[in-house]
């Protein structure tokens, strides 16, 4: 890791560590860049996996990881920790990078989520061929709700997010956010049975 | 039925799902029954969800590569901010002299341009 921003960052003489808190180690990012990278660190898995679940591809999330990290390097000066928590941040950038990405390409429409290339490491594999045509189908009837549920439910599902967490990244209450993933559900059960009724004709 | 009610449970439901530390979730048996008829297809769904949406690991080599280029990319302004920070220079110092060289640079232009003009005048004359 030497060389690289986390491994700079920890050779640096003042303490470090990765268990100091974000709004401690965005100050001292501002002073010494190098710092940044143990913010890079903590918070990357859960950006890539953003992103990747609302692109539907290793190289566009890809992509669009690096310019969330990029863009949030470059606005660090002018970010303050009492406005927003910083990953609450983070996921801001990433979210409007891909609502860019989205209207620029309209991908939303022709590039769905059952149609996701190489998938990446998945964490928990399934091996059944009936498993793997469940998760394409729900993919599939995901893609067709509107973007703010897919956020919600790849934060929850994902990103295991805790409602207070999803409700500051979204910008809403803890029990707006319930009320919302309770109606999510229930779209995504609607597009389901409309999948299967297409498929049976 | 009472909306508030499905959507706090379903919300506990699924938080009890996503808990990695219980092996094996069941709805509560306190939930009253009719509640249970109604949200048991999204207890369902919400484990296929499960399922579908896992987590997904970025490839070491772009986690490596992408930690250089940030640290490549460095932006200029922060050299600028270490040097403040650290006494090299002083806030007050470097705003005079900015403030300075817009002077000299100012007055600079001004002076090509009578320059120029006066040497037309003067055969006009």
């Amino acid at each position: 890791m030497r060389g690289t921003l986390t491994g700079l960052a920890r050779e640096r003489t003042f303490p470090v560590t990765l268990s100091e808190p974000d709004e401690i180690l965005v100050e001292r990012a501002k002073q010494d860049i190098t710092v940044f990278g143990l913010l890079y660190q903590r918070h990357l898995h859960r950006i890539y996996n953003y992103v990747f679940y609302r692109t539907g591809n290793v190289n566009d999330a890809e992509d669009l990881t690096a310019k969330t990290f990029f863009q949030a390097l470059s606005h660090l000066g002018g970010y303050q920790v009492r406005n927003v928590p910083f990953s609450a941040w983070l996921f801001r950038i990433a979210h409007n990078l891909v609502a860019n990405w989205h209207r620029d390409r309209h991908r939303h429409q022709t590039v769905p989520l059952e149609e996701m290339g190489r998938p990446g490491r998945v964490a928990e594999e399934t091996s059944t061929l009936e498993e793997q045509e469940q998760r394409l189908a729900i993919r599939a009837a995901m893609a067709k709700l509107p973007l703010e549920h897919q956020q919600l439910l790849i934060l929850k599902f994902a990103e295991r997010m805790s409602n207070a967490e999803i409700a500051t990244t979204m910008g809403r209450s803890e029990g707006a956010v319930k009320a919302m993933l309770h109606r999510t559900l229930l779209s995504l059960r609607k597009e389901l049975s409309r999948h299967e009724k297409d498929k049976i004709r | 039925m009472n909306q508030n009610k499905l959507a706090e449970a379903l919300a506990q439901y699924i938080d009890d799902l996503l808990d990695i530390k219980k092996s094996k979730v069941a709805p509560s048996p306190l939930l009253p029954p009719d509640l249970q008829r109604a949200l048991g297809p999204l207890f369902d769904l919400a484990r296929y969800l499960r399922r579908a949406l896992a987590p997904v690991e970025p490839a070491d080599a772009f986690v490596q590569d992408l930690a250089t280029q940030l640290l490549a990319a460095r932006p200029e302004t922060s050299r600028t901010k270490t040097l403040v920070r650290s006494g090299w220079l002083s806030r007050g110092l470097l705003i005079r002299t900015v403030a300075v060289c817009s002077l000299v640079s100012a007055a600079a232009i001004v002076a090509i341009v009578r320059a120029r003009s006066n040497p037309q005048s003067k055969s006009a004359a």
